[in-house]
Formats: C-alpha cells, sequence, structure tokens
C-alpha cells in the first residue's frame, strides 16, 4: 500500500507544463484522463530495444484484441505442411 | 498444456501471415522472405503446441506487459524467438486470449516494412522499478 510522502498544488505555466517537485525518478509513464486527472508511474529504461513499426503494429493488434477481434484461427497443420515442404 | 488455437492480432499481422503464407505457396517470396516464412511457420505450429517449447525460448516481456495494462494487470505480453537462441534471426509477440484455450499473435520482429530499409526506427523499453529500486529512488540515504 503506497502512502503520501508529499502533497502540493501547482499552477500551469504559459506553455501549458508544471513542475513536479521532488521527482525521484527520471522517467515517468503518464496516463491523461478526460476528467482532467493525471497519474504517473515510475519506469526506468531497459537495455531491450524494438522497432517502432513492430511496436505500432503490436498497439493496434492489442487494441482490437481488447474489443474482441482478432483473425480467423489459423489452420496449423497446413502452415506445419508448408514449413516442412522441399524447396 | 495445449494444443492451443492460434489467432492474429488485426490488421497488420492477420496481413503480414496472410502475404506470407500465400507467397510461400505461390512461390513468389525471396529467398530471405522464405527462409522467414518457414522459421515463422513452424514457430507457430510449436507454439500452439507448447507456448514454452524450449525452443522458442518465450519469455515476458515485462514492459509491454506494463504498456498494455493498469497496473498489477494480468494480460502478459510474451515474445519467442523463430530460431532457437538466435533472437536477432526473428521475435514473434503473443498473450494469452482474448478467449480460454487461445494464442493472439499480437506483433512480429523484423517487420515487414524494416526489412526493406536497413536504418530503421526503434524504441528504449522501460519498465517498472523494483521494489529495491523504489527504496534507493525515495530514501537515498538508507543503503549508503
Amino acid at each position: 500500500m503506497s502512502t503520501i510522502i508529499s502533497e502540493f498544488d501547482v499552477k500551469r505555466d504559459e506553455r501549458k507544463r508544471f513542475t513536479i517537485r521532488e521527482a525521484q525518478f527520471e522517467h515517468y509513464h503518464v496516463r491523461v484522463f478526460d476528467d482532467g486527472h493525471l497519474e504517473l508511474y515510475p519506469r526506468i529504461l531497459s537495455d531491450a530495444t524494438l522497432s517502432l513499426r513492430t511496436l505500432e503494429m503490436m498497439d493496434s493488434a492489442m487494441g482490437n484484441a481488447r474489443a474482441g477481434r482478432v483473425g480467423a484461427p489459423l489452420d496449423i497443420a497446413a502452415l506445419e505442411a508448408l514449413a516442412d515442404a522441399e524447396d | 498444456m495445449g494444443p492451443f488455437e492460434i489467432v492474429v492480432g488485426l490488421p497488420e499481422m492477420d496481413a503480414e501471415i496472410t502475404r506470407l503464407r500465400q507467397g510461400f505457396t505461390a512461390g513468389t517470396l525471396g529467398k530471405e522472405e522464405q527462409r522467414l516464412a518457414r522459421k515463422l511457420f513452424k514457430a507457430i505450429a510449436n507454439l500452439s503446441r507448447n507456448p514454452f517449447h524450449p525452443g522458442l525460448q518465450s519469455h515476458e516481456i515485462a514492459s509491454l506487459t506494463a504498456r498494455y495494462n493498469k497496473p498489477g494487470g494480468k494480460n502478459k505480453v510474451f515474445a519467442s524467438y523463430l530460431e532457437n537462441n538466435t533472437p536477432a534471426a526473428g521475435r514473434l509477440f503473443w498473450v494469452y486470449g482474448p478467449a480460454r484455450g487461445r494464442i493472439t499473435l499480437v506483433g512480429l520482429e523484423p517487420h515487414p516494412e524494416d526489412r526493406k530499409n536497413a536504418g530503421y526506427a526503434r524504441v528504449q523499453l522501460s519498465r517498472m522499478p523494483t521494489l529495491a529500486e523504489i527504496a534507493v529512488a525515495t530514501n537515498p540515504r538508507r543503503l549508503r
């Protein structure tokens, strides 16, 4: 269970930014909600990298899967037969 | 465990697997793509039989799990290698579901467009800090 260790008010500046004092991590993942509230989660960069296009491919696939939209089941026997086929 | 029914994510993953399957059957793929298709089809068959088949080296990518779940969410994202112990040969990304006994393929690396360009954009993944890292960040003097 998290404990509040500090609480303060901030004012947005002219460039629509504000400062979070005492930020303990260098990177955060931010969620912006339509009711105006924000959530920040600390993140640590890992060494692993991923193609930007693959990430975009996954974003759309995950969004569609969440909505129950996926492709038809694959015919595994047919794929395996292709994989084992002679050149 | 298994066999699992394998479905593909929409739209790109579905389009790519269809393209590779049709190209392979028609003999219109180049040598490299033919090799990739063969490895991909084999990996999918292994995944269907046993998602943790030793040749796949399946492992969770925590940063992707975090990207697609709220904190504490359970829909883990896994990566499997297309070639045993050779991550550079290609990776297949998948999740369990949407229904029980199903696996959805959500991503493939190398991406088909990336295979055409040598220098393509990559993103650095990030993860949630561990409890020890949080302890150090919130009270650096404690572990000094």
